[in-house]
């Protein structure tokens, strides 16, 4: 859609629309509300209408509760651990905020291990707190300690297309070689495949799709990988 | 008045803009900006740690670091930094990242006296922070700075209107009677009296004047009219900007690496490397 | 019934707490009601005295109170060789210290980046206006000319330094008076006469006018220490004895009236007092 700068103001169309990222309102004293763009990118909107935001790439990570990350474990904290997650604070992860766990029973984490865990908490004014285990059925669903593998870099934008099912990248890559992958809203991704030259072609692929990066399509990227191997 | 600049430019002409985002490889923004040959080059890291003694408990801390291109930076280094720091935090919504760093480096990329920067290098400065801070997209922002440099000369001979030039070189502002830089923050007031907008822009505000003559006169007029024409400018390089951000993402992909016998893995080589860079430069010309 | 009036000293007390938790609310407070913490009205500038020669060992001096903000600059000359670009110009150094001593927020050791910003600004605004042509300090062109090192130390900062330290400069530069210099081409040296001396050949005597905007909406003019963190925006106008705009400076959101108003209330001053600066006895 229409490029924008922050401090552009967008007429709201619709009745109860819902601002996501990008887009601030402001409540002027005489009552009137406004909706200013705060980030640089294109304004979207979903099919409906009553949802918009603004679409922009950044390298640097601002939690936000709700959100799945790969994290590294820097150090033991009493009952818990200090998490590396990328943001400006680390996050800390409860002993107990495992599926299972019990005051005899928990995970034996070491430091620099990986975790894929979801953000419980995230205010401005506190440090984030990490949970491994869904919120709603309260047991793992894939998160916890990652073992083995390999941790790649990418931005923002692309760790969100590669979370998107619809996405092609790893589809693709999955159907020619058996692949395990964690993608962290942080811009971290974890993979895990028999075969380090398959673990180095994922990496390649990733940073060559990254739209930080060259965001190379489908098509390029199909030819790409035949050049690899 | 008939006024001819040394390369023929129009009293309200600037040198052709460029701007480049770098895509530095350890800081979260960079872009370039240049007027002509003057030009600079800025990075931006931020939401990150910050050291305890300068944290803040309720914004983040905003540190400027300003150098010039050849010798070490002095006082005149440290006055333009906390030039940059006071008149870029009006449009930046600190406040949502507190006990946090906001670090900002702005490289000079063009030789300067050491005394001083000449206004359009300042100017460079600034709008090459603008944009590194757009880049970079972590820290939400209520506006965008954009700055234009001035200068005055005055004819000896007649009692003519004297002329005011935009964008000056750095002879030209050597030669003038007065220079300057302005620095406009473009945002929609919210509250309050708001300055119109012009056609496409939001409204802008002054944030920066740094206005000096040597021989002055009473007439009120002069450093009104040295900042509107400065307006005029920010406003030409505020479109310039807006119409840049496509370049962030998506460039064209790099060429394929040939297949080699070394390279089984497919490692693209650093002269493959080298030609994308040419390919990273769109030159927007205005 | 109602409390007994608290004694002096109490509500005093109060007062102080309040000022030292709440700053913002407290200037509010008062701006509200048209006046400044220290009686002012919002356009009235506190007393100046400038006083020259106290320093018996330098060149020039000047002793410059603006309120409370006390600041001496003293002003040592020194012969040196010029620079090879420049064969006939003599060197000005204009720098300003902040010690210690000046104010409770100033801690010792090298100069802090607000003493640095400030020489920074006192320099290129002395060096805009070219109160000194630099070519009156040639005593033999390539081989020997002045350096005038123009040293300010504020002793007290009760804010508006650079108004202050302006006033000192310029008024010890228009104190100082130079030993008439020869120099021996056959020696190479610089011979300087022990009863002749010269003042100096100033061209411009400019005087700053600095004013903050607070709340976006009222224009103080020269703040006090204590309303000086809590502006948005500080304007400086410098001009000359005639009224002439040399130099302007605006850092902070402000409207083009804020500014062309500042630029009036200067001119006012200057006409009200700002002619009898640097008239003072030699």
């Amino acid at each position: 859609m229409s490029v924008v700068l922050p401090g552009e103001l967008i007429q709201a169309q619709h009745k109860n629309l819902k601002l996501g990222p990008g887009l601030q309102q402001y409540v002027d004293l005489q009552g009137r509300t406004s909706t200013v763009v705060t980030r640089a990118g294109t304004l979207e909107q979903n099919a409906k209408g009553n949802k918009s935001w603004v679409e922009g790439n950044s390298r640097r990570y601002v939690p936000a509760a709700q959100e799945p990350v790969v994290g590294i474990v820097a150090a033991r904290q009493g009952e818990g651990w200090r998490v590396d997650i990328g943001s400006a604070h680390q996050a800390s992860l409860d002993g107990l905020a495992f599926e299972g766990a019990s005051r005899r029973n928990r995970p034996n984490l070491k430091v620099n291990s990986l975790v894929y865990a979801r953000v419980s908490l995230a205010h401005k004014d506190m440090e984030p707190e990490l949970e491994c285990f869904d919120a709603q059925t309260r047991k793992a669903e894939g998160f916890g300690e990652l073992k083995g593998g390999f941790l790649v870099r990418c931005s923002l934008k692309m760790s969100r297309n590669l979370l998107d099912p619809n996405y092609f990248l790893l589809p693709l890559l999955g159907s020619r070689f058996p692949l395990d992958a964690a993608v962290g809203m942080n811009g971290r991704v974890w993979l895990s495949t028999k075969e380090v030259k398959h673990t180095i072609a994922t990496a390649r692929c990733i940073e060559a799709a990254d739209p930080d990066g060259g965001g190379m399509d489908q098509i390029a990227v199909k030819k790409f990988i035949s050049t690899l191997d | 008045m008939s006024f001819t600049r040394p390369d023929g430019r129009g009293n309200e002409d600037k040198r052709p803009l460029h701007i480049i985002y770098e895509r530095l490889d350890r800081v979260d923004g960079s872009a370039r900006f240049g007027f002509g040959d003057t030009k600079a080059l800025a990075s931006v890291s931020g939401p990150i740690e910050v050291r305890l003694a300068a944290e803040q408990p309720s914004k983040a801390t905003f540190d400027v670091t300003v150098r010039p291109l050849s010798s070490l930076p002095g006082t005149e280094s440290k006055a333009l930094a906390t030039s940059l720091r006071g008149l870029l935090s009006p449009s930046l919504i600190l406040s949502r990242n507190p006990r946090t760093l906001l670090q900002l480096v702005v490289q000079s990329l063009t030789p300067s006296p050491i005394e001083s920067y000449p206004p359009s290098l300042a100017a460079a400065c600034i709008n090459a922070s603008s944009l590194a801070l757009l880049n970079a997209g972590s820290i939400p922002m209520t506006g965008v700075v954009c700055a234009a440099g001035v200068a005055l000369f005055r004819s000896t001979t007649e009692e003519d209107i004297p002329a005011l030039v935009l964008d000056p070189s750095e002879s030209e502002s050597r030669e003038a009677v007065g220079c300057g830089c302005f620095a406009f923050l473009f945002r929609t007031e919210i509250a309050g009296s708001q300055p119109l907008p012009t056609n496409d822009t939001p409204g802008a505000r002054l944030v920066w004047t740094n206005w000096h003559v040597k021989d002055g006169t009473s007439d009120d007029g002069e450093l009104a009219r040295a900042q509107a024409l400065g307006l005029a400018g920010a406003e030409t390089i505020w479109r310039a900007i807006k119409q840049s951000v496509p370049q962030m993402d998506n460039l064209p992909p790099p060429p394929l690496p040939s297949r080699s016998t070394a390279g089984e893995l497919g490692i693209i080589t650093q002269s493959d490397e080298v030609s994308d860079q040419d390919m990273n430069d769109a030159k927007i010309e205005i | 019934m109602a409390l007994q009036t608290q004694t002096g000293t109490s509500t005093d007390l109060n007062a102080q707490i309040f000022q030292r938790l709440h700053p913002r609310a407290y200037l509010e407070r008062f701006i509200k009601e048209d006046i400044r913490p220290d009686g002012r009205e919002a356009t009235e500038w506190r007393d100046l005295s400038v006083h020259v020669g106290s320093i018996s060992t330098a060149n020039g001096s000047a002793l410059v109170r603006l309120g409370d903000t006390t600041v001496i600059c003293g002003v040592k000359a020194e012969i040196a060789e010029p620079d090879l670009e420049r064969p006939k110009e003599g060197f000005l150094v204009p720098n300003i210290d902040l010690p210690a001593l000046c104010g409770p927020r100033f801690k010792p050791g090298p100069p802090s980046e607000e003493a640095q910003v400030l020489s920074d600004r006192l320099a290129s605004t002395i060096t805009a206006a070219g109160v000194l042509p630099l070519s009156a300090l040639c005593i033999h062109p390539e081989r020997a000319v002045w350096v005038l090192y123009v040293d300010a130390t504020c002793i007290n900062y009760d804010g508006n330094v650079f108004d202050a330290a302006l006033i000192a400069m310029v008024a010890a530069l228009k104190n100082t008076t130079l030993p008439t210099a020869t120099f021996n081409e056959e020696t190479g040296r610089t011979m300087c006469s022990r009863k002749l001396r010269k003042p100096l050949p100033l061209e411009c005597l400019p005087v700053s006018y600095t004013f903050g905007v607070f709340d976006g909406t009222t224009v103080l003019a020269d703040p006090a220490a204590f309303e000086e963190p809590l502006l948005d925006t500080s304007i400086s106008i410098v001009l000359d004895e005639g009224g002439a705009l040399l130099s302007a400076g605006q850092l902070g959101i402000a409207d083009k009236d804020t500014m062309s108003m500042c630029v009036s209330a200067a001119k006012e001053r200057l006409e009200t007092y700002g002619r009898e600066i640097y008239a003072f006895l030699e």
